[in-house]
């Protein structure tokens, strides 16, 4: 039997997985090499022109940062799918917008460039989530001189981008059952305001929480810390070529 | 000479806004070094915001001292580190994905070093009964194996004074025996705020009942109590109405 309201659960179940998950030759690298690779790659990705060398620097970095990750498919194929589907009608009315005055050949390029894009830097956003564990992550931001209360804050978004999922599953699976497969679009329609003054309100406590918990505080140790090496500088020297191709490809003329 | 109080409030008034009714009033009492009290109430009675006011997060007039440390702007981060502070629900205050680091948290506050901190968290886990659990994610967690690590977190640090927002609740049977021994053997004052009768006669000699933010009854015998509730509480807390140290 197919459970109701299963894409949650799954989502759910892939964020907590996610995490140092991957299994490529970039986990060898420290914390805030890793950190900064996936930076590196996400604007190689970002930066050239939607045009010949500027698409394949681009895929390049995209494809090349995922493979040095080496997340599992499942992994990556879910959030991709999600990025393609959630930007693609951004995408079309872009371009319809372009459409009106420059003909459709630019709408299409518009719409193209977008969702290339968004899948790219889905992917590298994806590949670099599954090279660190939480306490790598933090200990990567800590080296990387990110103030603390911002990366605690960090830390508190995506911990709580979790619980928020296993919530959404199961008040879709309160929805499915007190509906009785009756009154489910009507129960959907109230779920904004119900939901949104329960979020709010999880909000304040947690927010209480971490006051009262000395989450951020200055004077907290950081993760344990690892140095920066030879290997990461090397690592990082192809990735900076390409940012720099991109650049040159995008402001150089 | 008697010894600092562990907690006291002076005359407390809680009100969240400033056009909002109190919901607390003129409340005093003090709590000794290793006292436990359960502070008794029905819904909407005041409890827990007389816990949040006692760490400086709700608006309050009158005066509150943790351990001799008047709680104001300036003293308020201070005073948060001297109390270990159970949420109610749990799931509130778990900020960290695993276990085992959220526990570490209160460790590191304290300034342990980060391995350190994990070790002893791990170790307090295991003294919980939680040992397989201290590296899973939290989210694949019962709500009383949650209840226990909210717990862990707030004991970890050894705070001299525990403010715990209804510890038993969603606990099973045996669950509750296991957290009625752990407190009874710890040495911090301890304020309980629940509406568990059975489970605060069997932890607490002293009974403090809130009743529409008034400070109803305070002493060793919950009698008022069950008079104001019922039979139900009758029947609850006779289990454990017999002779107390």
């Amino acid at each position: 039997m197919r459970t109701p309201y299963r894409l949650p659960h799954r989502l759910a179940a892939l964020w907590r997985e996610l995490w140092g998950c991957g299994r490529g030759p970039a986990m060898q690298l420290s914390p805030q090499a890793r950190l900064a690779a996936g930076g590196m790659a996400l604007a190689a990705c970002l930066l050239p022109p939607p045009a010949g060398v500027g698409i394949g620097v681009a895929v390049t970095a995209a494809a090349g940062w995922a493979a040095a990750c080496g997340p599992p498919a499942k992994v990556l194929v879910l959030p991709l799918a999600g990025a393609v589907a959630g930007l693609l009608p951004v995408a079309v009315l872009a371009g319809v917008g372009v459409g009106w005055d420059a003909g459709m050949g630019a709408a299409l390029g518009v719409a193209t460039e977008l969702a290339l894009r968004g899948a790219a830097a889905a992917v590298v956003a994806v590949a670099t989530a599954a090279t660190v564990t939480p306490a790598e992550l933090e200990a990567g931001l800590a080296a990387l001189g990110v103030p603390r209360p911002v990366a605690a804050l960090l830390l508190q978004i995506l911990h709580q981008t979790g619980v928020l999922l296993e919530e959404v599953g199961r008040v879709g699976i309160a929805l499915t059952v007190r509906s009785g497969g009756r009154g489910g679009v009507r129960l959907a329609a109230a779920l904004p305001e119900v939901w949104l003054p329960r979020l709010l309100g999880r909000a304040e406590r947690v927010a209480v929480a971490m006051q009262v918990r000395g989450v951020g505080e200055a004077e907290l140790a950081g993760g344990p810390q690892s140095p920066w090496r030879r290997r990461d500088t090397l690592a990082l020297l192809p990735l900076g070529v390409l940012v720099v191709l991109a650049a040159a490809l995008r402001w150089g003329g | 000479m008697n010894p600092v109080p562990a907690l006291e409030l002076g005359a407390v008034t809680v009100r969240w806004h400033l056009r909002a009714a109190p919901v607390l009033r003129g409340v005093s009492f003090s709590l000794a070094p290793g006292e436990r009290a359960a502070l008794l109430g029905l819904n909407g009675s005041g409890k827990t915001s007389l816990l949040l006011a006692a760490v400086g997060v709700a608006p309050f007039e009158g005066t509150i001292r943790v351990a001799g440390t008047a709680v104001g702007p300036d003293t308020v981060e201070q005073v948060r580190r001297r109390v270990g502070f159970l949420f109610h629900p749990p799931e509130d205050q778990l900020l960290l994905p695993r276990a085992v680091d959220d526990v570490a948290l209160a460790l590191r506050r304290r300034g342990d070093s980060p391995r350190e901190a994990r070790r002893r968290a791990a170790q307090l886990l295991a003294e919980l009964g939680l040992a397989e659990v201290d590296g899973r994610p939290l989210a694949e967690l019962s709500h009383g194996q949650k209840q226990r690590v909210a717990l862990a977190g707030a004991l970890a640090a050894g705070p001299p004074l525990l403010l715990l927002d209804e510890p038993s609740a969603g606990l099973d049977p045996p669950g509750r025996r296991h957290l009625a021994r752990l407190l009874e053997a710890l040495p911090a004052a301890t304020l309980i705020a629940t509406h568990d009768l059975e489970f605060a006669a069997r932890v607490c000699r002293r009974f403090l009942l809130l009743h529409d933010g008034i400070l109803f009854h305070d002493g060793p015998d919950p009698q008022p109590v069950l008079s104001l509730w019922g039979e139900d509480a009758q029947a609850g807390a006779g289990r454990h109405a017999g002779p107390r140290r």
